[in-house]
């Protein structure tokens, strides 16, 4: 066995030294030396690691007991051995005294190794005696100093050995008296007998130390808790240990903790409240944990208590990187200065989720010295807080906005001042005044005058009565002094104190000008709608509601606008069978638009009407078909012309055909009877059967011819067959019949003159006109008591007679008046009567032609009609009827004599039909007049202009080939104006006698012309005065002009 | 005894007028047409013209306005069965032109007769 040795060898001899270091390595040390032979060198190579040091002696000017004294100097405990060859005995005592561990001479190194072993032993022996000194000074000091007390006790017997001062004073024993006693003597629950299992159970415990807790009795017999912490401990023998340490104070301090802790601990718990606590004076030392944390805090910080190591650092490290600063600077302000600080800092959850935190801190100062020692905080979890502080800051801020920048004019006022307290931006631009003029104003200021009495009323009565708000429409003025109508919604709430009102003001006048505008244009629809024949309905797309029907509606089916809304199949129902499936089909089309209808319907008393419907889909913005509208028309008379013109066509067709055959018809039957007569000639005096057969042949013969005669007859309706007449006979005729029919209420006054100048009329029409008046005058009385008058008398009408309302050629007329004390007419109304199809009767009642046929008779005759009415008080009609030819009824002889004649004048007979011309000629001649015929316009004119005054007279067919009679006319007239003309025509369509008045024409003739007709005509214009004429043609310019 | 041109398109009845006006002691000449009539009326001494209205070819009005025109001392009976309306209008005309009677077909000899000796007896 080895052992090292760290050598410092002082030898200035090399050879010496190598001898002592071979005997040492031989002696079992391997040795590490360091060889050196001055004083500076051995004072380098000194240090405490040193195991020996071996000295020669005999150095020069260097020597070992100099050496030696230099370690002592050193106050290094190294074994020091001299080795000397030339050393005596006193230098070897001399060197011990100095404390040199031995002496050894050179030429004995054989005991070197046992002398090193020795000194190495000795000077641990040394080193541990020193040790256990010093401890034993050092415990005891402790030990008297120690608060705690300091036992030694005999594990055997269990009595105090040695025991600390502290330990008498704080029994109240002496040292003598303390070293007689026993562990059981001081410590009440322990038992003599529980001692040697207590020993061995602190001997068990002999390395880490038995501490457990107990009670001493003081000497005066008082008792104290102790906590008892004692050691096996074997020195020289064995002993135990002991320290006892007087808990009185710790455990009321602890119970106290612990009652301030849990409540401290409730407390933090429930306000989630952590404390803390550091420790200034180390608070710059990271490796001091100077930091203590409640167990709320860990909670506030995210963990369970005591889950995680408090530091300085973790507690940074939870803090947001941002606010890390903040926190550092807040807590050196604070133990420089010793002001609190209080903060808001965020953390980080170990989840990561960051959390804020409020901090408060205080600093506790040393009593004495007043410097800081503690800075005690408190830091609670204030995300929540925060988060609704921001969220009613916000709301609060929405709320401003809703107030400030809410598009609608808002305000506060005072509801005892009614001054404005707060105004938003939109009344401050509405209203053009600004924020300050609002605040000077109250809210009568922003309304008309007249307008305020009403609102202070109204406010007036809230006092009482809060829940009646002046809410509803009112009219505001703006600045400008513009006024709007607005919508107030108003509440009561308390505004910085004082009873308010939140008005909000919705201006509405455009609104209610377009509710104005459609109020009106629904006005103007519904005077349209119900004033229309017409009837205008409104559906919806499914029509199963009527949702509009105007009021023609009743008049065209005879039933209520309202029965039909109810119940709006009665429309289908209405509706003739044999139309309904058809209506059906196409009904179903309207949303597509394009449904047009003529279709029957029956009327509740049975009559039915003939109408046209048609329907269009009405489209919303997005092209649906919302709405069905239609016009119902009731086309009933229409249809009965359009029928009639199918009857008239078809009489005409039949006349054509009657025309056609009558020809040979009439021949057939020509022959027949005449064979029949020539065979009863041949029969005379012969078989009498035979006659009768032969009359029987001819009675057959004559009643075909009748029939011929009579279908002839039918065909020509329209054709007049004037004859002249005296009108009273023809007038009495209708008015037996009427008497007849019309209601005995209604009273005949018939008053027919007997001194009537004879007219040219034809009597079926005559008689057609008497009854279709007379029924209309009887219809206006409608079944009331009333008179109907007919009277016939002669009126002379000098040129237009504006009292008689009437436009005639002067001269003597018969009026035929048929007057009534019936409903009379309207003037727009009376301006109608004569147009073809007006009427104001019941449908069904009349066909409102019978008024425009008299106009038309009564044209054709050259009279006019004229009506005089008066609503309420009944009508009257005049016929007037132009008097002349013949007093007595045409023949052959009469005409001749009857008609003027002429004294020679040069007449001109244009007419492209040469037999009329003829026929035209051979009249004039006849009643002598100078007449030239010509069939060509054109070579007429060229007449006329050859030599105009050549001609008297000039009459001229209408529609000729190269020139019409009027342009003939008016070229004539161009190079004669004085020139007499007539004009004749087959037609009357388009020329009446005042258009060819105004063309300087003198008269207008029909065609056929009769010999009597021409031959008045021609006398009457040669006799006619130009200048006479000329008022005439000026007064149908001005009528013309006016119409 | 007077010589007749009688004028007339339908052959039955214009036969059934020659039998009956022979029978009355007149001597007939048969056309059947207007333009044929007046050029039989140019050949003949005849003391009578008898002329339907209504025919194919020339007419009865223009057949009497020529003969008119050109014999104006002419005497003729009109007769007319048919027309566009009524046989009258026509007759009516024709009288105008100058025809002397006017018989409306069907007719009876009576009526034919008493036409016949008026106007035969007219200077």
């Amino acid at each position: 066995m080895t052992s090292r040795l760290n050598l410092l060898f002082l030898e200035d001899n090399t050879s010496d030294a190598e001898l002592v270091l071979r005997q040492l390595r031989r002696g079992g040390f391997e040795v590490e030396v360091a060889l050196v032979d001055t004083e500076e060198a051995f004072e380098a190579g000194l240090h405490e690691g040193l195991d020996l040091i071996l000295s020669d002696y005999d150095l020069g000017p260097f020597n070992g007991l100099r050496a030696l004294e230099i370690l002592r100097q050193r106050g290094l405990d190294v074994p020091f051995i001299l080795i000397s060859g030339t050393v005596g005995e006193e230098l070897a005592v001399e060197a011990i005294k100095r404390g040199a561990a031995d002496y050894l001479m050179k030429d004995r190194l054989a005991r070197l190794a046992s002398a090193v072993t020795h000194a190495l032993n000795q000077a641990r022996l040394q080193r541990e005696r020193a040790q256990a000194e010093s401890s034993l000074r050092l415990f005891r000091a402790l030990a008297d100093q120690s608060t705690d007390t300091f036992e030694i006790i005999d594990p055997g017997t269990g009595r105090f050995i040695d025991v600390s001062e502290k330990s008498c004073t704080v029994l109240g024993y002496t040292r003598e008296e303390h070293l007689k006693l026993n562990v059981f003597d001081l410590d009440p629950t322990v038992a003599a007998g529980d001692w040697p299992r207590i020993a061995a159970a602190i001997k068990a415990k002999a390395d880490e130390g038995w501490i457990s807790e107990g009670i001493h009795r003081r000497k005066d017999g008082t008792t104290f808790p102790v906590e008892l912490n004692a050691r096996w401990v074997r020195l020289d023998r064995d002993y135990i240990v002991t320290v006892a340490r007087d808990t009185t104070e710790r455990k009321r301090v602890e119970k106290k903790l612990r009652e301030n802790e849990r409540s401290l601990a409730m407390a933090q718990a429930v306000a989630h409240i952590g404390s803390w606590e550091l420790d200034v004076a180390n608070f710059e030392n990271p490796g001091a944990n100077a930091l203590r944390w409640s167990d709320e805090l860990f909670r506030v910080f995210g963990y369970e208590p005591g889950a995680i190591e408090v530091s300085r650092e973790m507690f940074f490290r939870h803090v947001h990187p941002d606010d890390r600063e903040k926190i550092r600077v807040a807590v050196g302000e604070a133990v420089r200065t010793g002001e609190t600080y209080d903060l808001d800092h965020r953390i980080l959850f170990p989840d990561g989720t960051e959390r804020i935190i409020h901090e408060r801190a205080e600093v506790v100062h040393d009593e004495k010295t007043g410097r800081p020692v503690t800075l005690i905080g408190t830091a609670q979890d204030v995300t929540e807080q925060r988060r609704m502080d921001a969220i009613l800051r916000q709301s609060r801020e929405d709320f401003r906005l809703l107030f400030e920048a809410n598009p609608m004019p808002m305000w506060v006022y005072d509801t005892e001042t009614l001054k404005f307290v707060a105004v938003n931006e939109a009344s401050v631009r509405h209203y053009g005044y600004s924020h300050e003029e609002f605040l000077g104003m109250t809210i009568k200021d922003i309304r008309p005058p007249e307008d305020v009495p009403v609102l202070m009323e109204l406010i007036s009565k809230l006092g009482s009565n809060h829940r009646s708000k002046p809410t509803g429409t009112w009219r505001h003025r703006k600045k400008n002094g513009e006024l709007i109508f607005v919508e107030i919604t108003v509440r009561s709430f308390i505004f910085q104190g004082r009873s308010a009102e939140l008005v909000l003001s919705n201006d509405i006048t455009v609104q209610r000008e377009s509710v104005l505008a459609l109020r009106e244009s629904e006005e103007r629809f519904r005077q349209l709608a119900e004033n229309i024949t017409e009837v205008f309905w409104i559906t919806d797309p499914e029509k199963t509601k009527i949702l509009y029907v105007s009021p023609a509606y009743e008049a065209i089916w005879g039933r209520t606008c309202a029965s039909l809304c109810q119940n709006p199949a009665t429309w289908l129902d209405a509706i003739h069978p044999e139309d309904r499936t058809r209506v059906v089909e196409a009904v179903k089309d309207q949303a597509a638009g394009g449904y047009h209808e003529t279709f029957r319907i029956m009327r509740p008393d049975g009559s039915l009407r003939w109408v046209r419907d048609r329907a269009f889909p009405i489209r919303d913005g997005e092209g649906r078909v919302y709405r069905i509208v239609g016009t119902t028309e009731d086309i009933t008379e229409r249809h009965n012309l359009e029928e009639q013109f199918r009857q008239a066509q078809k009489m005409e067709a039949i006349g054509t055909l009657a025309g056609g055959i009558a020809h040979d018809f009439n021949n057939i039957l020509g022959a027949i009877i005449g064979y029949a007569e020539l065979t009863k000639m041949d029969l005379v005096g012969g078989n009498t059967t035979a006659h009768q057969y032969l009359d029987m042949v001819l009675q057959g013969a004559h009643r075909a011819a009748a029939l011929v005669r009579q279908i002839l007859a039918f065909s020509r309706q329209q054709e007049q067959q004037r004859v002249s007449l005296q009108l009273g006979q023809t007038v009495e005729e209708p008015l037996k019949l009427l008497r007849a029919t019309i209601p005995a209420l209604i009273e005949f006054r018939v008053s027919l003159a007997t001194d009537l100048p004879v007219v040219q009329a034809d009597p079926t029409q005559v008689h057609q006109m008497v009854m279709n008046l007379c029924m209309n005058a009887a219809h206006a009385m409608k079944g009331r008591p009333g008179m109907l008058g007919v009277t016939l008398e002669k009126v002379l009408i000098d040129g237009w007679n504006a009292e008689l309302g009437v436009r005639l050629p002067p001269g003597l007329y018969v009026r035929l008046t048929v007057s009534d004390t019936g409903c009379g007419m309207k003037r727009s109304t009376m301006e109608r009567i004569f147009e073809p199809f007006f009427t104001t009767k019941e449908p069904g009642e009349g066909t409102g032609l019978g008024l425009s046929v008299v106009h038309g008779i009564m044209q054709s005759h050259g009279g006019a009609v004229t009506v005089e009415s008066e609503p309420g008080k009944g009508s009257a009609f005049h016929l007037y009827f132009p008097a002349g030819g013949a007093a007595v009824p045409e023949n052959k002889t009469g005409e001749m004599k009857r008609v003027p004649r002429g004294s020679g004048a040069r007449v001109l007979f244009i007419e492209d039909e040469e037999p009329i011309a003829d026929v035209g000629e051979s009249i004039l001649e006849t009643l002598n007049y100078r007449t030239t015929a010509m069939t060509d316009a054109v070579e007429a004119l060229a007449f006329v202009r050859a030599n105009p005054m050549a001609v008297d007279l000039v009459i001229t067919d209408l529609s000729m080939p190269r020139m019409a009679g009027t342009e003939l006319a008016a070229q004539i007239l161009a190079v004669r104006p004085d020139m007499p003309i007539i004009l004749t025509t087959g037609y009357t369509t388009t020329l009446n006698t005042e258009i060819v008045h105004a063309m300087g024409i003198r008269e207008l003739l029909l065609k056929p012309f009769s010999f009597q007709t021409l031959g008045i005509a021609v006398h009457d214009t040669l006799a006619q005065p130009q200048h006479v004429f000329e008022k005439i043609r000026l007064a149908a310019l001005s009528a013309r002009g006016q119409s | 005894m007077s010589r007749i041109l009688l004028i007339e398109d339908d052959i039955s009845f214009r036969t059934m007028l020659c039998v009956a006006l022979r029978q009355m002691g007149h001597e007939v000449i048969e056309a059947s047409e207007g333009s044929h009539g007046v050029g039989l009326y140019q050949t003949g001494n005849f003391d009578l013209v008898i002329t339907d209205l209504i025919m194919p070819g020339q007419e009865g009005i223009e057949t009497i306005t020529q003969l008119i025109k050109a014999y104006p001392s002419v005497k003729i009976i009109a007769m007319s069965g048919g027309g566009r309306t009524t046989p009258d209008s026509y007759l009516k005309m024709a009288k105008r032109l100058g025809a002397k009677e006017a018989l409306t077909k069907p007719f009876s000899m009576q009526e034919l007769n008493g036409a016949v000796d008026r106007v035969l007896a007219m200077a």
